[in-house]
């Protein structure tokens, strides 16, 4: 499966996805003009992981800070991963927010209440 | 004693900026609003309270108010120039010394004022539990990029502001009306949070 590798600018994050190393990750910020031009390619890239995923999978989040726009897609591509733990595969979120920003914290927190998967959280 | 070398004029502009002065403006701009402005600004936001060395959760906190309310004017906004698709705005950024605050200015269609004020006084009447609790219920109900972003960042601000909004709506013409929002974020960030 071809990865994606996007590197960040000031209002996108930076977005690896590479299966056949086993890296996940969405780092920095996430407040593009366009969304859903942004993170579709993104959400159907993880569609067809899910379908063909490693057995254990770990997913990286590390934002600076994210817009309201952002929080949808994040919480389809956790929603998606949910079904990995459902289908015998692990799967685990590694929340990363810079040290005392609670909101970030929180942010990852509530993503947590709503969807099956298990989160844990660091700080950068 | 004011000495003018540029007569009356330069003069106005010598008292606008005391006024700046007296009323801890850190930073305004007046235009048409776009993405790349709204990059720009929170960079030149972003540097001032570096400078201020506040912490990591005012700084973000007034960044992504400043983004998500300068988002809003780039997508809801509306110029009262027939034809035009231009987003024009205001924003202002001062200081005190509790709070930074923030007024957003813009013009909107008239028919929309309704929906709002009655959508912000609902925000204003919550506390944090049920604006967290308002926030995941809208979240989860959203559809994948429809059209209820602005819900959502109407919601984010008010969770960031705390103590609820300030806001008015004046009319500009038949069609349009001047909608302004002032949003204070306070500076003791982890005290609010306990």
């Amino acid at each position: 499966m071809e990865a994606i590798i996007l590197k960040g600018t000031y209002d996108t994050p930076d977005v690896i996805l590479n299966a056949e190393q086993g890296v996940f990750e969405i780092s920095g910020r996430s407040y593009p003009e366009d969304t859903a031009e942004f993170y579709i390619p993104i959400l159907e890239w993880i569609n067809k992981y899910v379908d063909n995923p490693n057995s254990d999978t770990k997913f990286t989040f590390k934002l600076d800070y994210f817009n309201s726009s952002s929080y949808k897609p994040f919480l389809d591509i956790l929603v998606k991963l949910g079904k990995l733990n459902a289908n015998g595969n692990s799967v685990t979120i590694k929340w990363y927010y810079k040290d005392g920003d609670w909101d970030i914290k929180e942010a990852g927190e509530e993503f947590s209440e709503i969807v099956d998967v298990p989160f844990t959280y660091a700080t950068f | 004693m004011t000495k003018l070398m540029g007569g009356e004029t330069h003069g106005g502009f010598i008292s606008w900026y005391e006024s700046l002065q007296s009323n801890n403006i850190l930073f305004m701009f007046k235009g048409d609003f776009n993405q790349e402005l709204v990059n720009s600004i929170v960079q030149v936001v972003s540097g001032l309270t570096d400078m201020l060395e506040e912490d990591v959760l005012v700084k973000n906190r007034v960044a992504s108010t400043i983004i998500e309310c300068l988002q809003n004017v780039c997508r809801h906004g509306e110029s009262p120039e027939e034809g035009s698709i231009l987003k024009p705005g205001i924003i202002l950024l001062r200081k005190t010394k509790t709070a930074y605050i923030l007024d957003i200015g813009n013009s909107l269609v008239t028919k929309e004022v309704g929906a709002l004020q009655e959508y912000i006084d609902r925000l204003n009447g919550m506390d944090n539990d049920e604006l967290r609790s308002f926030h995941k219920d809208v979240l989860v109900k959203t559809e994948l990029f429809g059209k209820f972003g602005a819900d959502l960042g109407l919601i984010n601000i008010a969770r960031k502001a705390r103590k609820g909004f300030n806001y008015g709506f004046k009319e500009i013409d038949d069609q349009y009306s001047f909608f302004s929002l002032e949003i204070e974020i306070s500076v003791n960030g982890e005290q609010d949070k306990s």
